[in-house]
């Protein structure tokens, strides 16, 4: 009798256990979701903003927010726009044959604060924009009309309501730190990397720009700095990773934080600091003469530690640009 | 052993494995509280030189224009102006694009010291409060073999205010059109 009461107590204490560990599970896991749930939304989720919808106009710019006929064009994914400090970095373009004179004004949908452009701490209320204004033309077929920023007071919803001689527009988005973009980007997959120099397709400059000369590269970002050839990039071995200057150049068509690395498996190239990748911000503090409104570019360094064919992999919000080198003795 | 005295066990190993995840849960919410705390305090701390953080931050491309492998005109010995305009000094010359190439090829690792069209290019953000701007030239003092970077002079270093900049701009405005020699440089 004893020894099945004692089966039977053991039993229990094991049930008693179970169910302790069951609820601490459950408990554990709750606390799991409230971490979660409490967290701001994933970058590109806009939640209760009823943010405009955006469009592609020219393949050579990134998608649009509003109807028009002078869109703003930012770092921007699915309704939001990231900000800097309290900027976010805005060009102002309209079709070539834009000519009216316009007038921006903004104010905040969900709460207090204030929409402003210009200088972040001494805002302006309202921006006027002058079409036609010389070589302000931004891509083909387009024009910059200015790039003053816009400032928030913080993350929330905004409008913007753009006036012309005939038209009104409204445009809805989403401002949300630059943080959340950079996360983003970094959780984008690598490209696996080129093994070796026999397939190696480097890339060529086929651009040349009038402010930095020939850069390699497709496109949307180049890398200046390299010459024309780009097919071939000599290394001297000297047991130690030199750097060379590199100029990244971002046309309009992302105007988005960039993060440069090197492709999956690539161990042979370093950017900045010597680290293994680079984040290009929004801001660029970098212009020469004949750069258009709206191209970014940076100065910067390239260490080549090894030869070998390297793919250099460029991340932006819309965007994804690969750049490869063959970097031979 | 009892039903009854084996229910008051349970109860108690219950009350003690409670207590524990209670204490180590409090123990953690006390660590994550200093942590927070910790926290608030750096990140205080941080806000309280936010400003000069964005200024170092900005100010980094204005200190140096990037050398890295090259180095400032300074290296050879040839004093860079001190104006805030572009330009080399005195016995160097301007090395930039030549008929849509890069020129000055630098060995190690090979790239082009100078492709710039104009030779130069324009660095804002600068000063404490971000409204200055100066300007990177690339030389060749008196060759490629001796290319290196001049940093100008700042324009607006020391603005913090749009009015800071418009009286600073008619200032340099008055200096040019000023006929008394030696006034047209600006501020360093």
């Amino acid at each position: 009798m004893a020894s099945q009461s004692s089966t039977r107590q053991l039993g229990r204490n094991r049930r008693a256990w179970l169910w302790v560990a069951i609820c601490l599970i459950v408990a554990g896991l709750s606390v799991l979701v409230a971490v979660g749930l409490r967290q701001s939304p994933a970058p590109g989720i806009v939640s209760g903003c009823p943010a405009s919808q955006a469009s592609i106009e020219s393949d050579q710019l990134p998608p649009m927010p509003g109807g028009g006929p002078v869109y703003p064009l930012w770092a921007g994914l699915d309704g939001a726009a990231y900000y800097v400090g309290t900027s976010i970095d805005v060009t102002w373009v309209a079709r070539a044959d834009y000519s009216d004179r316009t007038l921006v004004s903004g104010r905040r949908l969900d709460g207090p604060g204030r929409l402003g452009f210009g200088d972040s701490r001494y805002p302006m209320v309202a921006l006027e924009l002058q079409p036609n204004a010389p070589g302000s033309l931004i891509v083909a077929g387009w024009q910059s009309l200015s790039s003053q920023p816009i400032v928030v007071s913080d993350a929330g919803c905004y409008e913007l309501t753009i006036a012309a001689r005939s038209t009104t527009e409204t445009i809805v988005f989403e401002a949300r730190p630059s943080a959340e973009a950079t996360r983003l980007l970094r959780s984008r997959r690598l490209v696996p990397a080129r093994n070796g120099p026999a397939d190696c397709a480097a890339s060529a400059s086929k651009v040349s720009t009038d402010f930095l000369g020939p850069v390699l590269g497709e496109g949307p970002v180049y890398l200046g700095g390299l010459g024309q050839s780009g097919i071939q990039v000599g290394w001297t071995s000297s047991g130690a990773a030199l750097p060379g200057r590199a100029f990244w150049v971002a046309s309009p068509r992302d105007l988005g934080p960039l993060l440069l690395r090197e492709a999956d498996g690539g161990h042979a190239l370093r950017f900045a600091d010597r680290q293994r990748d680079q984040l290009l911000p929004i801001h660029s503090y970098v212009t020469s003469p004949g750069q258009p409104l709206g191209w970014r570019q940076f100065v910067s360094a390239i260490y080549f530690t090894a030869p070998g064919c390297m793919t250099i992999q460029i991340d932006g919000l819309t965007t994804r640009t690969l750049i490869t080198l063959l970097v031979e003795h | 052993m009892t039903n009854r005295q084996a229910g008051d066990e349970l109860d108690e190993r219950v009350r003690r494995a409670a207590e524990a995840f209670t204490r180590l849960t409090n123990r953690r919410r006390f660590l994550a509280g200093a942590l927070e705390g910790a926290f608030a305090l750096f990140a205080g701390m941080a806000l309280g030189s936010w400003r000069s953080a964005i200024a170092l931050a900005a100010d980094g491309g204005c200190k140096d224009c990037t050398y890295f492998e090259g180095h400032s005109c300074v290296y050879y010995g040839y004093a860079c102006p001190s104006q805030a305009s572009p330009g080399c000094p005195s016995g160097c010359s301007v090395c930039q694009l030549s008929s849509g190439q890069c020129t000055c090829v630098q060995p190690n690792p090979p790239h082009y010291q100078c492709c710039y069209s104009a030779g130069y290019w324009t660095v804002t953000g600068c000063g404490p409060c971000g409204y200055g701007t100066r300007y990177c030239t690339d030389c060749k003092c008196p060759d490629c073999n001796h290319a290196c970077t001049c940093r100008s002079g700042c324009f607006c270093c020391n603005c913090c205010s749009p009015q800071d900049v418009a009286v600073e701009m008619l200032r340099l405005a008055s200096a040019r059109e000023s006929p008394i020699p030696g006034m047209g440089s600006s501020p360093t």
